[in-house]
């Protein structure tokens, strides 16, 4: 008898993932099925209203963000002083179409032209195009912040899982540094610094993790990386401070995302 | 000393000042008024060595000077007699405006919200130039600074009159008194870290030496630029760190200062021929490291 099985998205596949690492770490860490059942259900109920109306694209646009690596990186796309060339679309060496699809074979270029243009990855002067950057400030764009987080939460969840299932020597890495007393007043000069040093340090795990990549299919391979992000808790009051006066706290400005 | 430690010390002192002898030429500086400058430092070393050594006299004996450097008793005296009299030019302007960039970029009374040196009206007894001056240079005369400043282009004037920091650091060696006497002072403090490593091998100061004599050079470019990017984040952050306000010493604490400080510095030149393998010398450990066909550098 030929089971029928029905046709499951890779949106719905990456959900399911998600759901089935966080049930796996919250499990894992000593919650019951049923608890978790009840409450996720109650969170749902309340959050329902919350849904974005806009439909949001899980496209992988932001895949497209590993041409740039290798268009900061590969001395053939580069100037004498390390600069990256402009580039022309199609035609003689060295190419945007040529870079393209030695970096993401199979990939339609234009395709990935309007990507990067529309992340802002790269600009267009005189009938050639330059990058503007290693990495990619989403602003406001609602369908690209989906994407990302989607994909950060999964990996996220998934390292959990990880170290939660193995033992010293296998673990992957999970650390952070946090500090319980941090002035309030400091925080929008300490974003902007760490953020500096992040994308610095991210852009060198890049780098390394480039110069291992293999080009071909005659090896198994995998996605890897690194994630960072900084976070605030809720404000504590100082002594002699109200809690209900005053100003509200100041905003951090959002760090830039990197690839 | 032995043969082969006498040929190392030679070929090692040969390498030191063949950089030194095309600087001295450079500068329009003989070989006469180097060995005078020469007689001035191993007189000086030797003062240091025999004051240092246990039963030592008070007063700098000439005579086993003499015999430990190997000059004329004469010339030991009247390097002695002379004193300690400095040349001229005094380093001490360019450390006030060091000192003034620096408090720009750590003092959050200097900078905007976001933690960067904020743009400053030159004049003012509170966030100004003039502010900054007084508490940084010790000095209120600020316009010399500034204008030095300037000259460097660590700082910029609008048109309105207030001024920005463009840069975390002085200017490099520069073919002035000042930046001659920078370069001399950035060499002596490599040297004394490197002469601290072979008295203190067990307890060594940091000092790494990491290459690739076997670089394409295609990716030269990239990985000059990377490291630049890379060092000016690292140092920012070693500049919070070392110049932090509640680790500096202010003027009315009992507390003796000292220098902390580490450098930095990117060198290029011509590769090597064929090679198996390199000796890599790491404080406390010696490491043997193959090349490989691309080769990503000597040391880890």
């Amino acid at each position: 008898m030929r089971v029928v099985r029905p046709v499951v998205s890779d949106e719905r596949k990456q959900l399911q993932e998600i759901l089935n690492n966080l049930a796996s770490m919250l499990m894992m860490s000593g919650c019951s099925s049923e608890d978790l059942a009840q409450e996720f259900a109650a969170v749902c109920r309340q959050l329902s209203a919350r849904r974005s109306k806009e439909s949001v694209s899980r496209s992988s646009k932001i895949d497209h963000m590993h041409v740039m690596s290798h268009w900061y990186r590969d001395p053939d796309y580069l100037d004498s002083v390390g600069k990256p060339l402009k580039l022309a679309f199609g035609g003689a060496k060295p190419s945007l179409t040529r870079l393209i699809a030695r970096v993401l074979p199979g990939a339609l270029p234009r395709e990935v032209l309007e990507s990067l243009l529309e992340l802002g990855a790269v600009r267009e002067s005189g009938g050639r195009y330059e990058p503007t950057g290693l990495n990619v400030n989403f602003s406001g764009d609602r369908a690209h912040w989906a994407y990302w987080n989607m994909k950060a939460l999964q990996s996220v969840l998934q390292n959990m899982v990880h170290n939660l299932s193995h033992t010293e020597g296998q673990l992957y890495l999970a650390k952070a540094a946090l500090n319980p007393r941090f002035p309030v007043s400091k925080l929008p000069a300490f974003h902007a610094r760490m953020s500096r040093r992040a994308l610095r340090f991210l852009s060198d795990i890049d780098a390394d993790m480039q110069r291992l990549e293999v080009s071909g299919w005659e090896e198994q391979t995998t996605e890897t990386g690194v994630l960072m992000f900084s976070f605030e808790n809720p404000i504590r009051p100082g002594i002699g401070t109200s809690t209900t006066s005053g100003r509200a706290p100041r905003k951090a400005p959002r760090p830039d995302t990197a690839d | 000393m032995t043969e082969p430690l006498k040929l190392a010390v030679h070929q090692a002192l040969l390498r030191m000042l063949v950089p030194l002898a095309s600087l001295l030429l450079e500068l329009g500086i003989g070989i006469g008024e180097f060995l005078s400058v020469a007689k001035l430092a191993y007189v000086r070393a030797a003062r240091s060595q025999v004051k240092d050594a246990p039963g030592a006299m008070l007063r700098p004996n000439a005579t086993r000077i003499s015999v430990v450097t190997g000059l004329t008793r004469k010339d030991v005296a009247s390097i002695l007699a002379a004193g300690d009299d400095e040349p001229a030019v005094s380093p001490r302007g360019r450390h006030r405006a060091e000192r003034v960039l620096s408090g720009w970029w750590s003092d959050s009374e200097f900078q905007d919200e976001f933690g960067r040196p904020a743009v400053l009206r030159v004049e003012g007894p509170r966030k100004s130039f003039e502010a900054l001056c007084e508490r940084y240079s010790g000095d209120p005369r600020f316009s010399a600074i500034l204008e030095e400043l300037i000259r460097v282009q660590a700082v910029k004037q609008s048109a309105d009159g207030r001024v920005a920091a463009l840069s975390r650091t002085y200017a490099t060696v520069r073919w002035d008194p000042e930046g001659v006497l920078e370069l001399g002072e950035e060499l002596a403090e490599h040297l004394q870290t490197l002469l601290h490593n072979l008295k203190n091998p067990t307890r060594p100061r940091i000092a790494r030496r990491i290459f690739n004599a076997r670089l394409d050079p295609r990716y030269a470019p990239m990985l000059i630029r990377d490291l630049e990017q890379q060092l000016t984040t690292f140092g920012e952050s070693v500049d919070d760190a070392v110049n932090a306000k509640q680790y500096t010493v202010s003027g009315d604490t009992d507390h003796r200062a000292v220098r902390l400080g580490i450098g930095f510095y990117l060198f290029e030149g011509e590769g090597e021929g064929p090679a198996t393998s390199r000796l890599v010398q790491i404080p406390g450990r010696v490491r043997r490291k193959k090349h490989k066909k691309r080769s990503r550098g000597a040391a880890d």
